[in-house]
């Protein structure tokens, strides 16, 4: 299974699906696409009912993420928001090899080797996608 | 440029609307930043109580339309998800091998490439393990139904129905005939799919094939065909 974590700012970003389009060139197995928000957006959605306040633009970036990743690979996808997932994602055995994206190397050389989710907090990068591999 | 799916997708295009405005809940007017952000007061809460959520489907062979109708479903459910799925056990047919056949019912029947539909046990299963992963606080209630209204017949907890495009027609059979039988009226969102970027449109097709049970039935079909 191949997971890409994704730290959304505003749901009105856009996302960059060139840059998972071709992150999810190699990808033929099961992925999982974890989406974090930033605290700003988090404040924005973080009850149902604020969800449902935001309904229209929150099944709007649902679709283009299934949509997107439908079309780049033949294993199943599932998207999961960490934030109320109902459960915690740093309380499961997650472990994924970095791969290489250029972009996100650079801007975060450290980042090499097995890591777990919670680390993708600290990062100050809103809208970057990282690759990892189970 | 906006780009509509085929319809055999699950598209969308239209949101729920609150029938009182009244009642909006004072945390969604807090945390909608501008105009651009959509307000749409949903049923989450009714008469201060947390609201029951229902939506329907075959869910044959879940594939990311299905995937996007149950997660907005469970993103705005606020303590029960009701899933009515297609399919009742209706009558066990020896077989020649003395083993049970277990049918589907009518509803079913007349879908094309109907014998490879999976069986109901089967998608319920699958839906349920889906859910858990998205959404794990909800309690789930997941029901085989053989007909449009499932639970909203006869339940009045239900307060919200989550619908796609292509089936906003059982929506308005369902709220008539909750009319006639005094039950509360449904707040109802519906799921379009649609992608409005350049990418979307040259990856229309390939998610045509993939968003569509009938489909994947059909590509089935062809490779037992092939192999057989």
């Amino acid at each position: 299974m191949r997971l890409l974590a994704l730290e959304l700012g505003s749901l009105q970003a856009a996302i960059p699906i060139s840059t998972i389009n071709r992150a999810l060139k190699s990808v033929e197995s099961r992925l999982c696409v974890v989406i974090f928000l930033a605290p700003e957006l988090l404040a924005q959605l973080d009850s149902p009912t604020k969800r449902a306040g935001h309904f229209k633009l929150l099944q709007e970036l649902v679709s283009e993420l299934y949509i997107c990743t439908t079309a780049k690979t033949d294993g199943p996808c599932d998207i999961i928001f960490a934030d109320w997932c109902g459960y915690s994602l740093q309380e499961e055995t997650w472990e994924y090899t970095v791969l290489s994206i250029p972009e996100c190397m650079s801007r975060h050389p450290g980042f090499v080797g097995n890591w777990q989710l919670p680390r993708i907090w600290s990062l100050d990068c809103l809208g970057q996608v990282y690759l990892y591999e189970q | 440029m906006v780009t509509r799916l085929p319809r055999s997708s699950l598209s969308v295009r239209t949101v729920t609307y609150l029938s009182d405005p009244k009642t909006v809940d004072a945390e969604i007017a807090a945390s909608s930043p501008s105009k651009e952000h959509e307000v749409v007061a949903g049923p989450i809460f009714i008469n201060g109580q947390k609201a029951n959520l229902v939506v329907g489907g075959t869910f044959d062979h879940l594939h990311a339309g299905h995937k996007i109708l149950l997660s907005m479903t469970a993103f705005i459910a606020s303590r029960k998800l009701i899933c009515g799925i297609t399919g009742i056990l209706t009558h066990i047919t020896p077989t020649k091998s003395n083993k049970t056949l277990i049918v589907d019912d009518t509803l079913l029947k007349n879908k094309k490439f109907a014998h490879l539909l999976e069986s109901i046990s089967f998608r319920t299963q699958t839906v349920r393990t889906f859910l858990t992963l998205i959404s794990r606080h909800l309690e789930l209630d997941l029901v085989p139904i053989h007909d449009v209204y499932g639970p909203t017949a006869y339940d009045p907890e239900i307060s919200a129905l989550v619908i796609s495009e292509e089936t906003r027609a059982g929506a308005e059979s369902i709220a008539k005939l909750r009319m006639e039988k005094g039950l509360q009226p449904l707040e109802v969102f519906v799921i379009d799919v649609i992608g409005d970027s350049e990418a979307n449109l040259a990856m229309e097709k390939i998610a045509e094939s993939k968003m569509s049970s009938t489909k994947i039935r059909e590509r089935l079909a062809r490779n037992e065909m092939v192999s057989g």
